[in-house]
């Protein structure tokens, strides 16, 4: 009876641990940015290995960093300069008008090498730069 | 001002290098260019007989005293506002002798704005009265006829004595969240249509002539980054360049006038004030002279031409294009729409 109830407690704290781990992985998942089911299971099988690596321990401070990069990876290039135009003018908009003018010479900058690559800039890159030149009018 | 806007220039041109920006001033090519006119020979545009009659019979750009209007009410507000404040408080300070004086005066003041303003219903309503109960009415009374406002003394009745006071009072009183943002979508709609890189909601003459100016200026050479981020400006200082920076100044007062019979929150002074800073400028400032004289009216009849035919081909302009506009307003009166999301309704994204 005794070993039975051992035995019962061994298997529900390997199912918690096993639980707890994926509730995590999901998560971690569930917070990276936007990408498509194939780039999840990269991101997935990365974190496995990563899990793997580490014995089975999740290190989430330091696959932070990894999923965003891996997370930013899978997106394509019109993607990746409307995301860091729309940052770039979210950071200027946030500084407020006063330094708005040398805040603008990031995102001017980007949205030229944009064109010098043929690549369209997507609307919301648009919609935030020229919100920010709005703010130089202030 | 000087800068920025050609910050906004810069910003404009690599979006519409870039492929994101597809309608930007893309509505220039239908403006009608002022018509000269035989009878007071314009220095630009091209002879063209129906426009020169169009333009004469377009209607005059309306004129408000809005600053005389609201002080006036202001005033008049002031005055039975004391008065009733004397009859309900003057007990307590020892004023009741003058009791019978203000309510003399408020008498007076209401009966005056109400006979001036609706003169006409009350001589309807009591005819109407009087009809109905004619067999009631003495012999002597039967044979009298209500007044006519030609025969009131200072011209009560027709509104002149008193109008300004209720239109002062209107402005006052009256704020219209919907009748605003139709006037910014107008003028926001404008300057983009037109190619204007200044996207200002409600446009003034200040920032139109600083513009024009602006605009004339030699570009920016240095390797400085401030330098770099701005742009190359069109030069307005030309026929052209005047009527787009017209029609973007009197687009919210076409907007207005095609809604309502009061213009409240647009201001059709702007326009004509942007034509006297400019005439200001070409007098003094001798580098800017030459071009300006060339654009400006030369006249103070060609003048309220220019304004009339701007007027007219804004009202064209936003009511070819009415969807838009109303698009815009709408975003505008949700109350979350910046710049930025106007320019996303316009380009239809």
């Amino acid at each position: 009876m005794l070993r039975r109830d051992r035995r019962a407690l061994c298997c529900m704290s390997a199912a918690l641990i096993i639980s707890t781990c994926v509730l995590r992985s999901e998560s971690v998942v569930a917070f990276a940015p936007p990408a498509t089911s194939a780039a999840k299971r990269r991101i997935q099988n990365s974190m496995l290995l990563e899990s793997t690596a580490n014995n089975g321990e999740m290190v989430l401070a330091r696959d932070g960093d990894r999923l965003l990069n891996v997370a930013f990876s899978n997106l394509d290039d019109r993607d990746k300069y409307e995301t860091v135009l729309t940052g770039l003018c979210a950071k200027v908009i946030d500084g407020g008008a006063a330094n708005s003018k040398n805040g603008l010479v990031d995102p001017i900058r980007l949205m030229e090498e944009s064109n010098s690559n043929g690549i369209t800039i997507g609307p919301r890159g648009i919609i935030s730069l020229v919100d920010v030149s709005v703010i130089t009018l202030l | 001002m000087a800068s920025d806007a050609r910050i906004m220039a810069k910003i404009l041109s690599l979006a519409i290098s870039n492929g994101a920006i597809l309608r930007y001033g893309t509505l220039q090519g239908e403006i009608n260019p002022f018509p000269q006119s035989s009878a007071s020979a314009f220095p630009f545009g091209n002879r063209n007989n129906n426009d020169i009659e169009r333009l004469q019979n377009l209607p005059a750009v309306p004129v408000d005293d809005r600053a005389a209007e609201v002080s006036q009410a202001v005033l008049f507000s002031g005055i039975v506002g004391g008065c009733v404040a004397i009859n309900a408080f003057g007990g307590l300070f020892g004023m009741e002798d003058l009791t019978p004086i203000t309510n003399l005066v408020v008498g007076i003041a209401i009966t005056t704005v109400v006979v001036d303003n609706f003169f006409d219903a009350i001589v309807m309503g009591g005819s109407a009265v009087a009809k109905m109960n004619e067999d009631k009415l003495p012999a002597g009374a039967k044979n009298m006829s209500a007044p006519q406002k030609e025969d009131m003394p200072m011209g009560i009745g027709t509104g002149s004595m008193t109008g300004s006071v209720v239109r002062g009072l209107s402005r006052l009183l009256n704020v219209n969240t919907e009748r605003d943002c139709q006037c910014e979508a107008a003028a926001v709609f404008a300057a983009y249509s037109l190619g204007l890189p200044c996207f200002a909601f409600q446009p003034n003459a200040l920032e139109g002539a600083s513009l024009v100016i602006d605009s004339m200026r030699s570009e920016p050479r240095s390797d400085d980054d401030a330098q770099n981020i701005q742009g190359s400006l069109d030069n307005l200082a030309s026929d052209s360049g005047l009527l787009k920076m017209l029609i973007w100044l009197l687009a919210p007062v076409a907007m207005e006038l095609s809604k309502y019979p009061q213009l409240m929150s647009s201001d059709p002074c702007e326009a004509q004030g942007f034509v006297n800073r400019l005439s200001d400028q070409a007098r003094n400032n001798m580098q800017y002279a030459s071009a300006l004289l060339d654009a400006l009216p030369e006249n103070e009849e060609q003048a309220d031409d220019y304004l009339r035919w701007a007027l007219a081909e804004g009202d064209l302009l936003l009511r070819n294009n009415k969807n838009m506009v109303d698009a815009v307003s709408k975003a505008l009166a949700g109350g979350a729409a910046t710049v930025g999301d106007c320019v996303a309704i316009l380009e239809e994204w």
